[in-house]
């Protein structure tokens, strides 16, 4: 639009305008006979009767000439004079009614003059405000993405650019002021211009900045990370991450020789190979030293699923009281030098026995000095139980000193015993109350069981030591449940008990050995109430005794004074064919083999598990060892049949010749 | 979950960060958001910029690589061998654990 045109525009607007006037001051005359009076307070006629005003002679009154203020206000000063000429309305009746406000406006004028420019600022620069509010925050709110493409077309501001931004604030009410100075207002409107496109390239500028940056790396806040690391997500990756950079971390001097050169320099490889005189090898140890000091090991048990996997738990740590009393680790054996269990588990009361489930990969069983049995499970990122039992009188109100998982992949149970003589059988996947449970009482006496073995895979039959020093047999089911035999011996409370368990050319399964504080370890069969054997070389009580579950004539026993013995009945009898005593003053508490009978495990007082690796003629053996020991075993009988006769010389008990007999039955198998 | 069970996985955390810091050669840890931003670093800000935005690149060229061969297959690690220097990776869902372990010195 041309400034000629436009001039030409208002001029013909004008003459309208005048036009307009004189028909209004018609009209006027003969409608309202009040004029005289009308006219002579005309402060009042302002204000009161605003539509009927002159716009020109209030601008007079102003003191702002006519001609200097139209060009910019055309369109808003003719629908208002318009509307005091009710005839004219017809045609602009739409154009009525915002302009009515403007009227107002101009009213209000007279009496405020001085007062509207610092006004007219105060708005102005609340829009300016409210794009750079925005600024402060550009991506949370989409509507300033819109606004800031939109003005981001704008050309540099021009005359006609600015015209139509008084035009914008036209519609913010403004209009009459910046009509009225139109020199404050073109400036304002240039001042808010710049403004706003120096906002508008500020936030041009970050939003790019954003873009550039969501592409590249989000800078977080503390607080964002430390809510990233607390949420579940997080702490589920992170114990996955974390094992396996760990193992990689600490296994990496075994990787190492993956990519060492040997072209320049010499081998300087180590024979890891046992020396051929060697029984045992010393392989690593597992501590911890905020889970496993000061307190003892309590149970060790392997993984059938897992063979590297040793599960052990701990009592509860006098020191420091602020740990929970339960814990239970897995350590693996396949790993030399990572120092930290796989994982850790945790429960309120210390726990006495543990076991893995048999059948189940990543169940673990517990069984605490509550008499609470608590499952663990390793596929949740948690280290409290997820199930545990109800301590109730249904079933244990005393320590639980020994769980198995007796049964079939398919049909299985898991058995336990507390020392206030009671056994209970549980379903694993519903712990709330033992399907079974059954008092052990030999000859109306309860029985504090200390120790319980189903040998083999029966599910029936099992032996039990005692605190009282007696070991006893016994069945589940069948006429006479609960305790049949009893076998007496020893004199103090039965640490250790193992039945053995190599199957071979002869049957052996009738066959178990106890351990006991009375110093001694002796040899039973199922079928005497007598000890085959007692072995006697221990000069402290012995806590742990255990069958090898590949040769038939080993087994491993150990007791407080940091003593091992490996013995081979077929070797010697009266002897142990290793004898090993630990340095620094350690009490062994718990020996075990693991399942391919290659490597042992002793748990001592002081959280500390030991592995040894053991030569192979201890693994693999020879098909005449079990013959070997079948009359290893008669010779045994002999012996105490000799002894017997010795002490009484004039009479032969029935048991005796039982025991005669099964012996040769035995031999005569072999 | 209660309040108290964060917290303890929470020092959890921050013992194992700080084990495997401490373990010998490990001058670097880092773990990454799959979007980019780091939760952890010990490492200043412009070289873990550098080396996140590398080593998520080649993971996920890595990740495409291992799944294209076996649609069922997913990377679960891997460890660059340098002259100077082993960086292990271990990528998951979400995140991305980078380790730094200087080589042995013979």
């Amino acid at each position: 639009m041309s400034t000629d045109q436009r001039k030409r525009e208002l001029e013909e607007k004008r003459a309208k305008l005048e036009k307009m006037r004189q028909e209004k001051m018609l009209k006027n005359t003969p409608t309202t006979p009040m004029t005289p009076g009308f006219a002579s307070i005309p402060a009042m006629t302002l204000t009161t009767t605003r539509e009927d005003a002159d716009p020109d002679k209030i601008l007079k009154e102003v003191g702002i000439l006519q001609t200097a203020s139209l060009p910019a206000t055309s369109p808003s000063v003719s629908p208002g004079s318009a509307g005091g000429a009710s005839a004219s309305a017809s045609s602009s009746q739409q154009k009525r009614r915002p302009p009515s406000s403007i009227a107002l406006q101009i009213c209000q004028q007279p009496t405020a003059t001085i007062s509207v420019p610092p006004k007219e600022l105060v708005t102005y620069s609340k829009e300016v405000q409210t794009i750079e509010s925005g600024d402060k925050d550009p991506a949370a709110s989409p509507i300033q993405h819109e606004h800031l493409q939109w003005d981001d077309e704008f050309p540099q501001p021009t005359a006609g650019e600015r015209n139509q931004l008084v035009y914008v604030s036209d519609e913010d009410t403004m209009s009459f002021d910046e009509n009225t100075k139109p020199s404050i207002g073109m400036s304002l409107a240039s001042v808010a211009k710049l403004e706003r496109t120096r906002s508008l390239k500020q936030q041009n500028k970050q939003f790019s900045l954003q873009g550039q940056s969501s592409l590249v790396k989000q800078e977080l806040t503390n607080e964002e990370r430390e809510q990233i690391q607390k949420s579940e997500q997080f702490q589920d990756f992170f114990s996955r991450s974390a094992r396996i950079i760990e193992r990689s971390l600490w296994e990496s001097p075994q990787a190492f020789d993956l990519f060492k050169d040997y072209s320049g320099r010499e081998s300087d490889e180590q024979n890891e190979k046992m020396d051929v005189g060697e029984i045992i090898k010393f392989d690593r140890e597992f501590f911890d030293e905020r889970w496993t000091r000061h307190r003892i090991v309590t149970c060790i048990d392997t993984s059938t699923y897992h063979p590297e996997l040793v599960l052990a738990s701990y009592s509860q740590n006098d020191e420091s009281t602020h740990e929970s009393d339960g814990v239970v680790l897995i350590w693996n054996t396949k790993f030399k030098s990572k120092p930290t269990p796989e994982y850790v588990f945790n429960c309120q009361s210390w726990v006495t026995s543990c076991v893995f489930s048999k059948f189940h990969p990543n169940i673990l069983l517990g069984g605490t000095y509550s008499g609470q049995i608590v499952v663990w499970d390793t596929r949740t990122n948690k280290r409290t139980p997820v199930q545990r039992t109800a301590l109730s009188a249904s079933s244990h109100t005393h320590p639980v000193y020994c769980l198995q998982v007796i049964g079939t992949q398919n049909a299985n149970n898991l058995i336990s015993i507390s020392n206030e003589g009671k056994m209970c059988s549980w379903n694993i996947e519903m712990m709330t109350q033992p399907q079974e449970s059954m008092d052990l009482a030999y000859r109306t006496k309860p029985v504090a069981a200390t120790r319980m073995v189903f040998p083999g895979v029966e599910v029936n039959n099992f032996v039990i030591g005692s605190e009282e020093g007696q070991a006893y047999s016994g069945s589940r089911h069948g006429n006479k449940a609960g305790i049949q035999d009893s076998y007496e011996g020893h004199f103090g409370p039965i640490t250790g008990l193992s039945c053995h368990n190599v199957n071979g050319s002869v049957d052996f399964s009738s066959l178990f050995l106890t351990s006991s504080f009375d110093w001694s370890v002796k040899l039973w069969s199922l079928k005497e109430s007598k000890p085959l054997n007692s072995f006697e070389v221990n000069s402290d009580y012995v806590t742990d005794v255990r069958w090898s579950p590949v040769h038939p004539s080993v087994f491993l026993t150990c007791d407080i004074t940091g003593r091992f013995d490996i013995w081979n009945l077929n070797h010697d009898s009266e002897l142990p064919l290793l004898s090993t005593t630990l340095d620094g003053n350690v009490a062994l508490n718990k020996c075990l083999w693991s399942h391919n009978g290659q490597q042992i495990i002793l748990g001592d007082d002081q959280g500390k598990l030991r592995l040894y690796d053991v030569n192979e003629f201890l693994t693999n053996p020879k098909q005449d060892d079990f013959n070997k020991l079948s009359s290893t075993l008669q010779e045994f009988k002999r012996n105490t049949l000799d002894a017997f006769d010795d002490n009484h010389p004039t009479s032969v008990p029935t048991t005796t010749t039982a025991a005669t007999t099964s012996a040769t039955s035995v031999s005569h198998n072999s | 979950m209660s309040t108290t069970v964060p917290s303890t996985q929470q020092i959890e955390v921050e013992e194992t960060i700080k084990r495997i810091q401490t373990h010998k050669g490990v001058h670097g840890f880092v773990i990454v958001s799959n979007d980019g931003s780091f939760v952890r670093s010990t490492i200043d800000n412009s070289t873990t910029m550098s080396l996140t935005g590398l080593i998520r690149t080649l993971s996920d060229k890595a990740k495409s690589c291992v799944r294209d061969l076996d649609p069922q297959n997913d990377l679960t690690f891997f460890r660059i061998r340098t002259k100077k220097q082993e960086i292990l990776v271990a990528p998951d869902k979400d995140y991305l654990t980078i380790v730094l372990q200087a080589n042995e010195q013979h």
